[in-house]
């Protein structure tokens, strides 16, 4: 008789796990109270997103006033016949940022992202851009070409786009600078 | 509610949504930015850096960066606060959407987000409710998920077969397929164990196992084909073993035991799920009274730790099999060795909650503090957890509590992200200074000097083209000819002029003495004077070419430094307004300031939070192995009182026999 009930307790103490197992899949907790933890974090969030804003584009009139910026993104179409591991950016023969990619960034340039990858000051004229793109070309071989630009820095702000495409009929990247008005 | 909120991602996002989404996005073609700051905060969300993307678009927002993708880059930030756990934010961006200037499938999108909201908050009457609205233009993409949530409340409510009905029309290879199947196997167990403990009638353990069966498969066939979620490479394979437990469990209830041993053995022993399986092989295997077979598994789950409740029932099960089998000695030592380890653990949790109470939260269970901001939706069960406390790792790995320390490690990560600011904002007013300086020297310096050289270039350029224009009027040539051709002849026509004047000083006769001399010297001078003239008609053109060339050169630099001159004036022009933005860095360090305060204030309340989130656990913990060991003192007791009486009975006997033998 007691060894009959004890089998019972330990047969419900597993039934209990086992409504642990069910629940871990479809239960959400039924905790329906006031202002929590989670609220406030969230406010916090919020408030450093918006405060992040203010601050960056107070840094951005301060340090790089638009008669003086130039700002140089990268993107990628498709870059199927490119493979990229890094890019070395000079302005007027001066290095001013050299870049290597991890696996995720390229996926995200593959899927639309744009990178900023250069904020600095020039002063108003000529200047040249150049940008070493080095990384796995077609057929998985070892790829290094570089693209060159001259743009005229204005009053305002100059905005580059380095871009590497698929030429269907080459078979090959095209790297292009755009610029943007 | 944060616990309702953080358990919803997990369980909707991470179930569902992430997964899918993340897979559709990899199918997807890329899509050109027209705009670079949308195409910026694309570039972080697409790496799961949700509160970068999410700070790029507040700043393209604000430069009105985000023209022409019509609907996406409000449904982006919505989906992008829920991923970075804002839900009320993400709710607000939504509702936006049904202001009744977007589209009827953008509009769907918004209803379908805001029943998720609300089914993640368990406020399952507003996600029905938003659900309704749904009309039938909702995307492709979202035509799985929303099925699978529509099943899911159905379920809340027991409409078994509206929430079958919803699975059916899930498409064969979304991977929603196998968790909703599970789901409604889930369902159906729990309302089989809620009957059985109300003393009611109920069969439901075998539609449970039909279900759990379907899923497991489902989801072994989603793992064979290669398919990864946001969980990981082995997301379908837990999945399975997490159905093959469930659907053991349900055969055992259901008096099924070889068909449970048989789910049972299948889970992975490297899993997650491995104990709790093994407890169920052993109890499947005593209620066939096949108690031998029970203790292999259950010898097995003793080595493990006890903070998993199956090892503590193992503890205990191991004993009473070998009272089933008669073994009563060794059951008695197994039970008192069983609450000597219920005693040991005991002492563990007491210590670790003393511990829990005077230690930092993040330092006991974080070790990387540099990560930056955690992926809401996809991290819980990645989180790096303090090596030196493996008792609490074990013990606090679920979900809620992840979610509770994700949660403190974001508000870390948002301070590391203050102060980084607050130390560029020091440097904004030297910034602004120097700035204000540079400007001052351009004003006093480089322009003033520019204005002189323009002058003084202006003025060359005046007097040369006066000359040039006398030179041509006057046909003068010899004006163009190299200096010292000039000079010579100047000099040759002065010379023959001079000797002509002599000659006709002296009378003009050419015999008179000494005049054939002059005479000679006046004519050789004429001769040196024509040909400097001939060679300078020569060369006329071509010096006058020169000239002109020369000046066009003048007129470029003056062009150049006019140029420059206006840029700087524009520069002059445009107001540093000082004051303004000294008054922007005061006001944004003072936002700093404040911010990190409420900051620090959310760490501290966070930090007690997960504290006694993490003592309730221990606690929990605690009672269930005072349970344990209150059941293992009974037992023992129960085993000595059963010896006692034998060796009392044994006792009479052998005086009996004795009384026999004796004389």
């Amino acid at each position: 008789m007691k060894i009959a009930r004890q089998n019972n307790t330990l047969l419900a103490s597993t039934l209990i796990l086992l409504l642990g197992i069910v629940y871990a899949v479809t239960a959400v907790a039924q905790d329906q109270s006031g202002p929590s933890v989670s609220d406030n974090v969230q406010d916090l969030k919020q408030r450093v997103i918006e405060l992040n804003r203010d601050l960056f584009i107070l840094e951005e009139e301060l340090l790089f006033p638009a008669n003086t910026q130039v700002a140089v993104f990268l993107s990628m179409d498709v870059g199927e016949f490119f493979q990229l591991d890094a890019v070395n950016l000079k302005i007027d023969g001066k290095e001013v940022s050299n870049y290597l990619y991890t696996e995720k960034q390229v996926d995200a340039l593959f899927r639309g992202g744009i990178q900023r990858l250069h904020i600095g000051n020039v002063r108003s004229g000529e200047h040249e851009i150049t940008a070493f793109f080095t990384g796995r070309g077609p057929q998985g071989r070892d790829y290094r070409r570089a693209v060159s630009h001259t743009f005229t820095k204005g009053g305002d702000i100059k905005y580059l786009e380095l871009q590497i495409r698929d030429s269907i009929q080459l078979h090959q990247p095209a790297l292009t600078v755009k610029e943007w008005q | 509610m944060a616990s309702v909120l953080r358990q919803l991602a997990v369980l909707v996002c991470a179930l569902s949504c992430a997964a899918l989404s993340a897979a559709a996005d990899k199918k997807d073609p890329p899509s050109a930015a027209n705009a670079l700051g949308y195409g910026v905060m694309l570039y972080e969300y697409f790496q799961r850096n949700h509160f970068e993307a999410l700070r790029e678009y507040s700043i393209a927002e604000k430069r009105q960066e985000l023209y022409g993708h019509g609907s996406y880059p409000k449904l982006l930030e919505g989906g992008i606060s829920l991923a970075f756990g804002m839900d009320r934010k993400a709710e607000s961006v939504f509702d936006e959407l049904l202001n009744g200037s977007y589209s009827e499938g953008v509009q769907n999108q918004a209803w379908f987000y805001l029943g998720k909201i609300a089914y993640q908050r368990s406020n399952y009457e507003r996600s029905r409710e938003v659900l309704g609205e749904i009309g039938p233009a909702l995307p492709n993409k979202l035509q799985n998920e929303y099925r699978s949530l529509v099943s899911q409340l159905a379920l809340r409510y027991e409409d078994f077969n509206h929430a079958e009905a919803a699975f059916e029309r899930i498409e064969a290879n979304s991977p929603f397929k196998p968790y909703t199947t599970f789901n409604i196997g889930a369902a159906y167990q729990k309302r089989f164990i809620r009957s059985r403990y109300a003393g009611a009638e109920n069969n439901d353990w075998y539609p449970a196992t039909l279900k759990l069966d379907e899923a497991a498969e489902l989801a072994l066939r989603f793992d064979r084909a290669g398919a990864t979620g946001e969980q990981g490479d082995d997301e379908f394979k837990s999945l399975a073993d997490r159905a093959l437990l469930a659907a053991g469990y349900a055969l055992l209830q259901g008096e099924r035991y070889d068909a449970a041993i048989d789910r049972f053995k299948r889970v992975r022993l490297q899993g997650p799920y491995a104990a709790q399986a093994m407890l169920g092989y052993g109890w499947a295997e005593v209620e066939q009274e096949r108690f031998t077979e029970a203790l292999t598994p259950w010898e097995h789950l003793i080595d493990q730790s006890l903070i998993s409740p199956a090892v503590q029932e193992a503890y205990v099960g191991i004993p009473y099999v070998y009272e089933k089998l008669g073994a009563k000695s060794k059951a008695l030592s197994g039970f008192e060795f069983a609450a000597d380890k219920y005693q040991q653990e005991l002492r563990s949790i007491e210590n670790a909650v003393q511990n829990l109470r005077s230690a930092n939260m993040i330092d006991l269970f974080v070790v990387e503090q540099d990560q930056g901001f955690v992926d809401w939706v996809a991290a819980h069960d990645n989180l790096v957890l303090n090596p030196q406390s493996p008792y609490l790792t074990e013990l606090l790995a679920g979900h809620e509590f992840q979610a509770a320390l994700t949660d403190l490690r974001d508000l870390y990560a948002l301070q590391q992200n203050l102060e980084s600011w607050q130390r560029k904002v020091a440097t904004f007013q030297f910034a602004l200074e120097s700035r204000h300086a540079a400007r001052e020297a351009v004003r006093v310096g480089d322009k003033q000097q520019l204005l002189e050289q323009i002058d003084s270039l202006q003025a060359v350029r005046s007097d040369a083209y006066e000359r040039l224009s006398l030179i041509e009027s006057n046909s003068d040539a010899v004006s163009l000819l190299p200096r010292e051709k000039q000079r010579t002849a100047r000099k040759s026509q002065a010379l023959a002029s001079d000797a002509r004047a002599l000659i006709a000083a002296q009378g003009g006769d050419p015999q008179g003495s000494g005049m054939q001399d002059l005479v000679n010297k006046a004519q050789w001078a004429e001769f040196l004077a024509g040909v400097a003239l001939w060679d300078a008609h020569e060369e006329y053109s071509k010096n006058a070419w020169q000239i002109r060339k020369d000046l066009q050169i003048i007129d470029d630099m003056l062009e150049q430094m006019e140029q420059r001159k206006n840029n700087i004036e524009h520069i002059l022009s445009e107001q540093l307004d000082v004051k303004r933005y000294t008054e922007r860095i005061t006001e944004a360090s003072k936002k700093l300031e404040d911010t990190l305060a409420a900051n620090q204030q959310g760490i501290d309340i966070a930090q007690q939070a997960l504290s006694d989130l993490a003592i309730a656990k221990l606690s929990q913990h605690y009672r269930s192995i005072q349970a344990h060991l209150a059941q293992t003192r009974l037992a023992i007791t129960r085993l000595y009182d059963i010896n006692a009486a034998e060796l009392d009975s044994a006792m009479e006997s052998g005086a009996e026999n004795v009384n026999e033998v004796a004389p």
